[in-house]
């Protein structure tokens, strides 16, 4: 009777705690949406130099849309979206509101500091991003446009997508991630000099 | 008649060709991989890597025409071979021990890559990181790269 009675309790237990360790994400092509409870954090101009997001899942968690899969464990999602040179209207205003958590009682979360979303986070899609970097502790099946993997231990990825016709720049610390420096510039001069700012940039 | 099929191999079935069939994009792409475990995947130049312990993987994957699709201009070169310059470098650290991997890219790609191979400023950027290249390869015991 009383062994009954604990497993029951036990059993209540893990039922509460299931919502706690379960997300789910739907990576849509303009925006990506999770729900249940993540941790992320992520930076963009001015305070950053580049449009940096970093989501870190815990427990059981699956995403569906451009890529579709199941996580088990701790899994880290970082995107890298450049400054565009000449930037255009689009790159300035963008920034605003990309990360949002509507259903929570500080809609929009601090940047450059860790936050912690419960039940939904909305993020608006990079413009341009071109640096992904996924790491799994545990076991995960995907497959779409980000990878195609099956892993069990311990894995980490990094893809790299230089836009065409254009110079990238990227530079990235996997633990300063929100001090990543990416910059693509656009029209380059055939005959002219290089941009003041892509000259600096070599300089360094 | 019942039909029985063996779940084990249509489990080992169905995973290669899911690694096959999707994500077969034809781009410019530089990827690691770092990977501790059982691992399958597919790399950017699309194939099928499978380990199975440690193991680490830089790929760089630059889409190349077909040869009966190369046109040849006048001076006997190709006018539609995707033009790359860049430098690729990667430092890895211990993973167990904290330390980071950190990457230093710098891509020019197509009509980019044309225009920057002509500027002074560039060769010398190029040209100074192909000496430091081949330099530390001389004398390369770091870990990591480049």
């Amino acid at each position: 009777m009383m062994q009954s009675r604990g497993s029951i309790i036990f059993g209540c237990l893990g039922l509460l705690l299931v919502p706690f360790l379960t997300a789910c994400v739907w990576r849509a092509d303009d925006a990506e949406h999770y729900i249940g409870p993540v941790i992320f954090r992520y930076s963009a101009p001015p305070n950053g130099n580049a449009y940096v997001g970093q989501v870190v899942r815990l427990g059981v968690s699956a995403e569906a849309g451009t890529s579709w899969g199941i996580a088990l464990g701790a899994s880290e999602r970082i995107t890298v979206a450049p400054l565009v040179i000449p930037a255009t209207n689009k790159d300035q205003t963008s920034s605003r509101g990309r990360w949002m958590m509507p259903l929570s009682f500080s809609p929009t979360p601090t940047v450059g500091k860790w936050n912690f979303s419960l039940l939904y986070l909305r993020v608006a899609r990079d413009p341009g991003s071109f640096f992904l970097s996924r790491a799994i502790q545990g076991a995960e099946i995907v497959f779409g446009e980000e990878a195609n993997a099956l892993s069990v231990g311990i894995a980490h990825r990094t893809l790299f997508t230089p836009p065409d016709n254009a110079i990238s720049r990227l530079r990235f610390d996997d633990n300063r991630p929100l001090e990543s420096r990416a910059t693509v510039w656009l029209d380059v001069p055939e005959h002219d000099g290089l941009p003041d700012s892509l000259l600096k940039e070599i300089a360094k | 008649m019942r039909i029985h099929i063996n779940r084990g191999l249509y489990l080992r079935l169905l995973v290669p060709f899911v690694l096959t069939q999707a994500g077969c994009q034809n781009v410019l792409g530089f990827s690691t991989a770092t990977k501790f475990g059982l691992d399958i995947s597919q790399r950017p130049d699309q194939t099928i890597d499978v380990s199975m312990g440690y193991d680490r993987t830089e790929v760089a994957s630059i889409p190349a025409p077909k040869n009966e699709d190369a046109t040849q201009s006048g001076d006997g070169t190709g006018t539609d071979t995707y033009s790359v310059l860049g430098t690729f470098v990667v430092f890895y650290g211990n993973p167990f021990l904290d330390q980071p991997l950190v990457l230093n890219q710098f891509f020019a790609t197509g009509m980019a890559a044309r225009k920057a191979a002509k500027s002074p400023e560039l060769q010398r950027f190029f040209g100074e990181a192909t000496g430091k290249i081949a330099a530390e390869n001389k004398t390369s015991t770091k870990p990591g790269g480049q």
